[in-house]
């Protein structure tokens, strides 16, 4: 599961829900996600699927 | 795949794809999984969007011509694999959006393909392309 939002502080509140009802496991910032790859920096956000297109790649067949 | 050769290109523009009814793949499912990939992978990559919705239209009855139009998006895969999106985080929150249109280059319905994308200051945030639903 994923949260995003620009209040730092209502994450921190919604995982502590989260918590007390699930028991969840933080995992810090999304680096890997469903063969997304997200790389962060000050200069903003960077997305690819460097991967996943790697494991396509390796898994097409020619005929 | 990954001992290919690169293209620079997703897709021959010399090449017209046509629905056809005989010669047909012998591994239908296969197409449909390659298919199914890179639909996937528009997530990242606007580039082949207009590719990938075109082998997407022959997915009945792909024959190995449209299998190989496919294999040609991957060639073009190959020579940038990291290229993705990038989100910069000091940009004007200005809303532009960009089409375009190929008048009817279907040959056998007359519907044109559309292709549109939306930035968000410098944020690539929305884009498409597809088959018009009717005749225009």
């Amino acid at each position: 599961m994923n949260l995003t939002g620009n209040d730092v502080q209502e994450i921190v509140s919604v995982k502590s829900q989260l918590d007390y009802f699930f028991k969840i496991k933080d995992l810090g910032q999304l680096k890997f996600f469903l063969g997304l790859e997200v790389a962060r920096s000050s200069k903003g956000i960077f997305i690819n699927q460097r991967k996943y297109t790697l494991e396509l790649l390796d898994a097409a067949v020619l005929c | 795949m990954l001992g290919c050769k690169t293209s620079t290109i997703p897709m021959d523009p010399q090449i017209k794809l046509h629905s056809k009814k005989s010669h047909l793949l012998e591994d239908i499912s296969m197409y449909r999984r390659l298919i199914r990939q890179l639909i996937y992978l528009t997530n990242t990559r606007p580039d082949i969007c207009f590719a990938v919705n075109h082998l997407s239209q022959f997915l009945s009855a792909p024959t190995m011509t449209h299998y190989q139009a496919a294999l040609r998006v991957l060639c073009y895969l190959k020579t940038n694999l990291g290229q993705g999106l990038f989100f910069p985080s000091d940009c004007p929150l200005q809303l532009k959006g960009f089409c375009d249109s190929d008048w009817a280059s279907c040959p056998k319905t007359c519907r044109s393909v559309t292709g549109f994308y939306i930035l968000l200051g410098d944020s690539l945030i929305s884009w498409r392309s597809k088959k018009k639903h009717t005749v225009s």
